[in-house]
């Protein structure tokens, strides 16, 4: 175990700034994922903490060691890769043992390591076998299993679930959460899938554009996005931006003017520097509003997708503008058909025209 | 078009197609089998008018004249030794520099790889008197050594290599180098496995091309026939009896001199086949 900690960290591709900036103290023991679109910086700066790129500049602390200089192998890290990159001419037991036997580890304790890490992966039966005679999930635990022997005092995943099957992604997804458990490991986890980024982290860093957006607990993430981009990618399905106005402002209280809900009004905490007449966007889950009977403003169902315990109704509004809500499955929708929406009291987000969110009641936080 | 036509059409060109590559492969083995043939004549049938094609009483008494006139076992050896020397030195060199040139971003990459490449399309002869006087000049005129040193790395080799490690992913030498490997070790213990075929072709192309090389070996050797390879010493085959060529002697000579590359290429072809075949369930 150890701590990791990330200071000022950037990086270049010629002219190109692809990581700018990155500040990140991340705790003993604790599962942190990256998570952002493809292209955001995540896998690179992933990289960057194994010590497979260098930093253009800012440091690396590893337990309070700072790692620029130092190579992979003596970070003490090991890494999962997306392509479980397994040696295809050695069986899983050498591809275990190879870090081992390089860093001239008695064989008895090699053998040692290996059979532990079988045991908790199990998968003691395939340790003869070769990497083309595994299937996806298992070729992935071999991988798993390859870093554990090493004792590291940090795990990096990069997008290890990606190439497998949603059933089998599921599956491995509660493997790595009860590993975290059973190790107690410090480790970093890189995804482009919002989902296991919530399910598995103890806190999550949302990158985009080789920034960090935003570093917070799931719930703190999901509940209180500090921007658009992060409300955005965060939730599925994504959360519902509406154009609005403000009309009057009081302490606690800005009443904003839509085109698809009329007249809004939003409960908000701390100072809010807007003024009227401003521009400001409003953001609703789809989880967060009620189906009710069409009203003045009715919106048309475009689309109905049905997933069984639940329906999600694609609506359009008069204006235009497209919304996407979870509706119950008792009742069937159909598509042309008239509904009303209504907000749930305390559900909505309000973002200034620069996309910062304004501070919402902490209630909701799990 | 009916499926039966179209069937009939395609029989036909499949038995043509057959046709085309059995004349092929008869014109390629006919000096082959010459050769064998002729090692087993006695002298006076080799002379006949129109030829002989099977001798009557086949016989080895040609081999054993090879042994009589050249110090066959001692040629055999020189042969032995530039060829797998060569190729070995090929395979290291080639390996490494395709793996540098293929896995490492460094400034002047591409130009040094064209450069590199360009050397490939210089004709043997053009190099034949620099080499030579840049090896006698280093001392190692008339000697192996000197036959084997400036082969010891080849463009062909090295553009061979770059292009299958450019296919090895990535990933698996980042792992390597997470799980603390050395540059050298990741050639060898990761890239090296990876590569098999290409390693095999390459090997197989160098030991046959350096087995069978006349020039050079001839240039650098300067008549000190002790350090003959035994494609030079078939030439003194040929000159024996001054003049009057003795077909059976150098017909048993060449045979003997084409069993290793023959044996050699036995043995690799199964990586050819291997490769084909896994290239195919891959997809």
């Amino acid at each position: 175990m150890a701590t990791l900690k990330l200071e000022e960290i950037r990086k270049s591709f010629g002219s190109i700034e692809v990581i700018k900036g990155v500040d990140l103290d991340v705790d003993e023991g604790e599962l942190i994922v990256f998570v952002g679109p493809s292209g955001c910086g995540k896998s690179t700066l992933l990289r960057i903490i194994a010590g497979l790129e260098d930093t253009t500049s800012g440091t690396i602390w590893i337990d309070s060691e700072a790692c620029n200089d130092k190579a992979p192998k003596e970070r003490g890290i090991a890494m999962v890769f997306q392509s479980y990159a397994l040696y295809p001419h050695k069986t899983v037991y050498q591809n275990m043992a190879f870090s081992l036997k390089l860093s001239r580890r008695p064989k008895q304790e090699i053998d040692e390591r290996i059979r532990e890490a079988a045991r908790i992966l199990q998968m003691e039966h395939l340790l003869q076998r070769r990497p083309h005679q595994l299937s996806g999930g298992q070729r992935q635990r071999v991988a798993i299993g390859r870093a554990i022997v090493r004792h590291p005092k940090v795990f990096l995943f990069d997008e290890p679930l990606s190439n497998l099957d949603a059933a089998l992604r599921v599956s491995m997804r509660r493997e790595i959460a009860r590993l975290h458990t059973e190790l107690g490991s410090t480790m970093i986890y890189v995804t482009h899938d919002q989902i296991e980024a919530m399910t598995l982290a103890d806190r999550i860093v949302v990158l985009d554009g080789g920034e960090v957006k935003q570093v917070g607990t799931p719930m703190e993430l999901y509940h209180h996005p500090a921007n658009i981009f992060v409300a955005g990618f965060i939730g599925s399905p994504r959360m519902n931006f509406i154009n609005g106005r403000v009309e009057t402002m009081a302490e606690g209280r800005l009443s904003v003017e839509t085109r698809v809900f009329g007249r809004l009004n939003v409960g908000l905490v701390g100072s809010v520097t807007v003024s009227t007449g401003d521009q400001v966007t409003i953001g609703l889950r789809p989880e967060d509003c009620e189906i009710v009977d069409a009203d003045a403003l009715p919106l048309t169902v475009s689309l109905v997708e049905r997933l069984g315990d639940e329906t999600l109704l694609e609506v359009t509004s008069t204006s235009g503008e497209v919304l996407v809500v979870k509706a119950p499955p008792i009742r069937e929708y159909r598509p042309g058909e008239t509904v009303g929406l209504m907000p749930r009291p305390g559900a909505l987000h309000v973002f200034d025209e620069s996309g910062r969110a304004f501070a919402r009641a902490k209630a909701q936080v799990g | 078009m009916t499926s039966a036509v179209f069937r009939g059409r395609q029989r036909t060109g499949d038995v043509l197609i057959l046709l085309a590559i059995i004349g092929i492969a008869v014109a390629a083995a006919f000096p082959l089998v010459w050769m064998v043939l002729s090692s087993l004549k006695t002298p006076a049938e080799s002379m006949q008018t129109p030829p002989v094609w099977i001798p009557a009483t086949p016989n080895l008494a040609a081999y054993g004249e090879v042994a009589d006139v050249i110090d066959a076992r001692r040629s055999f050896l020189n042969s032995f030794i530039i060829a797998t020397t060569t190729t070995a030195g090929i395979l290291v060199t080639s390996l490494m520099a395709g793996y540098a040139f293929a896995k490492y971003r460094f400034r002047g990459r591409d130009a040094l790889f064209a450069i590199m490449i360009a050397t490939m399309f210089l004709p043997p002869i053009v190099t034949l008197i620099p080499l030579y006087r840049l090896v006698t000049s280093l001392g190692l005129g008339a000697s192996l050594f000197g036959v084997i040193a400036p082969h010891l790395a080849n463009a062909f080799g090295i553009f061979l290599m770059r292009q299958f490690v450019a296919g090895v992913p990535d990933d698996l030498i980042d792992a390597a180098r997470v799980d603390g490997a050395s540059e050298l070790r990741i050639v060898f213990s990761v890239v090296a496995p990876a590569v098999v075929p290409a390693i095999a072709a390459l090997a197989l192309f160098a030991f046959v091309y350096h087995w069978n090389t006349y020039l050079w070996p001839l240039t650098v050797l300067q008549g000190s026939t002790d350090d003959y390879p035994i494609v030079l010493s078939l030439g003194r085959l040929l000159s024996y009896n001054r003049g009057a060529v003795n077909t059976g002697l150098v017909m048993a000579g060449a045979t003997l001199a084409v069993l290793p590359p023959l044996v050699l290429f036995v043995f690799l072809q199964r990586f050819f086949v291997d490769s084909i075949v896994s290239a195919g369930v891959k997809g």
